[in-house]
């Protein structure tokens, strides 16, 4: 064999006997796992990762009580997604360990109130293999909060397969948080039929390493995307949030968003893809990333990859890397507020805006506000008032 | 109050823009700063304030006492100095009602006293806002986005109600007001005007000054004060212009 690279990981998985699906197994072990040179993987090493003795583990899942939401059966589990370059690797890692995730089925026309799950490992410095599903049937639409994380340095690796119907709408918040050296790479791959609408907001904290991938099919007219992310980061923290949209019929829109805050010598990437096949006009796709530099030493990285074969379509991106507005942080501190205090105001107010721009129930609201808050450390301040 | 001597300041790039300037204010005395533009008028309140981009390169000020060129920008808001700003900014995101609590809270903060609770500010801030005709929904609009150059002017009239300072730079309030926001505004400040309260009024124009009429007027140019009367000086440069205090 050759060696590959993790191919030490793969034998002490192999050895320890996790493996389940020898021929996913085998996939893997034949080309590794994607090293830098893999342009997708250009600014995530996953050697760190990959040195770690973690221990396969399954994955616990903590929900409120609801019919439509549990542990998946074994037979609906996706098969390994194998069309996206140099990603696939990880996904093969979730098929040959068999990893059990949940299924979230909702049938046609329901609307849902909000879902909060939470999940982590089942044992400490375990590595956690998640195939998850979500499935909207016709007309129906959901709000799913998904709260990932751990306290020490396992690895909770899941690939979620999405299908969604015609008139289905799909709200998502996958908050990644890490308490502490931990890795995530969570895969997407959203399907959308006529006038279906995928709002997804990923927030990304804490951690060693995260990568959240979306890879969403626009799959026929009417049907809108919209990927937001926030990323806050800080010590030696590291994210890659990477999307591709492929609008592979006419007459739909996709929307990505993405903001920054890196702090200390954290770094932060956004690969922001966006592909319109021939034949797919009248397509809109917008994509912005916007980055807080708190710190010198920190680094963001923006790479939008726009591959547009039609002719009649409108697609934008824009990035923009700063520091806070000086007027606005003068504005504040003439009118007698302490400048950590303007600070906080003011990075708070430029982190809300992935959700502030979702209709979110007040409830999902209000958490991700404690979130960057506590993140801040400002938990508990500037609460809204009742005018 | 305000005791300035001998101020001198430059922009970044060296250019020297106040050129010794020279004036005291004393407690409850409203004074104004007339001056052509480019004379130093804004200037003048933004090194009071401390804003980031000028360099003092001489000179002193006091306020009651304390020096206030030493403090940064928020402790000399927590001592007393309010500037309203002639470009209020705009700061996307942050309710107008957070930033004017959280802007009260810390001045209450750094005098000892208790903060607010969300309740007794509301009340507070109903009460002022309604004599400045600033309804629940521009309060609840991000700070000066989308606001009008009445609203504007309003809202900083409205801090300066909240805030309460001893020492107010008003700057260039007039700019971007129609008589009808004009009378609102000066009718707001009319009200604060107090024995314990001090007002600089900068002004290129003489309107405004008949609305919040002055104890003193000075003629600023070229960075320094040329000239200096009672509130017949503004009428006198409203009708010979500001030919004959600048140099040839």
């Amino acid at each position: 064999m050759t060696d590959v690279f993790g191919a030490d990981f793969l034998d002490r998985l192999h050895g320890a006997g996790a493996v389940q699906n020898a021929a996913a197994f085998a996939a893997l072990r034949e080309r590794g796992f994607p090293n830098r040179r893999v342009e997708a993987w250009r600014y995530t090493d996953l050697a760190g990762p990959l040195a770690k003795a973690l221990t396969p583990a399954g994955l616990r899942i903590n929900q409120e009580q609801s019919g439509l939401f549990g542990p998946i059966p074994p037979a609906d589990v996706a098969a390994p997604a194998q069309d996206q370059p140099g990603t696939d690797a990880l996904s093969l890692l979730n098929a040959s360990l068999a990893g059990e995730g949940f299924l979230f089925d909702v049938p046609e026309k329901a609307r849902l109130k909000p879902i909060f799950a939470r999940f982590s490992a089942m044992a400490e410095n375990a590595l956690v293999n998640a195939a998850n599903r979500i499935r909207l049937a016709e007309g129906a639409q959901a709000t799913l909060v998904e709260r990932w994380g751990n306290t020490d340095d396992s690895w909770l690796n899941s690939d979620t397969d999405i299908d969604l119907a015609p008139g289905a709408h799909l709200t998502r918040i996958i908050l990644v948080e890490d308490g502490g050296a931990g890795t995530q790479t969570h895969r997407t791959s959203p399907r959308l039929g006529e006038n279906a609408r995928y709002d997804c907001l990923v927030v990304t904290l804490g951690g060693g390493l995260h990568r959240i991938e979306q890879h969403a099919d626009m799959n026929a007219p009417g049907a809108h995307a919209g990927l937001a992310a926030l990323v806050l980061k800080t010590g030696s923290e590291h994210s890659d949030f990477v999307t591709g949209v492929r609008h592979l019929d006419a007459d739909n829109t996709s929307d990505q968003q993405v903001r920054t805050v890196v702090d200390q010598q954290a770094t932060a990437i956004f690969q922001g893809g966006i592909h319109v096949a021939p034949d797919s006009q009248r397509i809109e796709g917008d994509q912005l990333s916007r980055a807080l530099m708190l710190s010198d030493r920190a680094q963001a990285f923006t790479k939008p990859e726009l591959e547009i074969f039609a002719d009649d379509v409108k697609c934008s991106h824009g990035a923009t890397v700063g520091d806070l507005s000086e007027e606005a942080l003068f504005y504040l501190r003439a009118r007698g507020v302490s400048e950590a205090t303007a600070r906080a105001l003011l990075i708070l107010a430029f982190a809300r805006e992935p959700f502030a721009a979702l209709d979110l129930p007040e409830a999902v609201e209000a958490m991700l506000d404690e979130k960057v808050k506590a993140w801040l450390g400002v938990p508990g301040a500037f609460g809204e008032l009742d005018l | 109050m305000l005791d300035i001597k001998g101020l001198r300041a430059e922009l970044e790039d060296g250019t020297e823009i106040l050129r010794g300037i020279d004036l005291q204010i004393a407690q409850g005395e409203v004074h104004a700063i007339m001056g052509p533009n480019g004379s130093g008028k804004s200037t003048t309140a933004n090194v009071l304030s401390g804003k980031p981009g000028y360099g003092v390169t001489g000179g002193s000020v006091q306020l009651d006492g304390d020096d206030l060129l030493d403090m940064e920008p928020e402790e000399r808001a927590h001592s007393g100095l309010f500037q309203a700003f002639q470009y209020p900014v705009e700061i996307p995101g942050v309710q107008a009602s957070t930033f004017l609590q959280t802007a009260v809270n810390a001045k209450r903060k750094a005098a000892g006293l208790d903060e607010l609770d969300a309740l007794a500010f509301v009340r507070e801030l109903r009460a002022k806002a309604k004599t400045l005709g600033i309804g629940n929904d521009m309060l609840k609009r991000a700070v000066n986005v989308g606001f009008s150059g009445g609203e504007k002017k309003r809202f900083e009239t409205l801090q300066m109600a909240l805030l309460e300072p001893r020492m107010a730079v008003l700057d260039e309030t007039d700019s971007g007001l129609d008589i009808d926001a004009l009378r609102v505004v000066a009718d707001g400040v009319n009200a604060l005007r107090s024995p314990e309260r001090s007002f600089l009024v900068i002004t290129h124009y003489q309107r405004l000054l008949d609305y919040i009429v002055p104890d003193h007027v000075h003629i600023l140019s070229e960075g320094r004060i040329v000239k200096s009367g009672d509130k017949s000086l503004a009428l006198e440069v409203e009708q010979a212009g500001y030919a004959e205090f600048q140099a040839a």
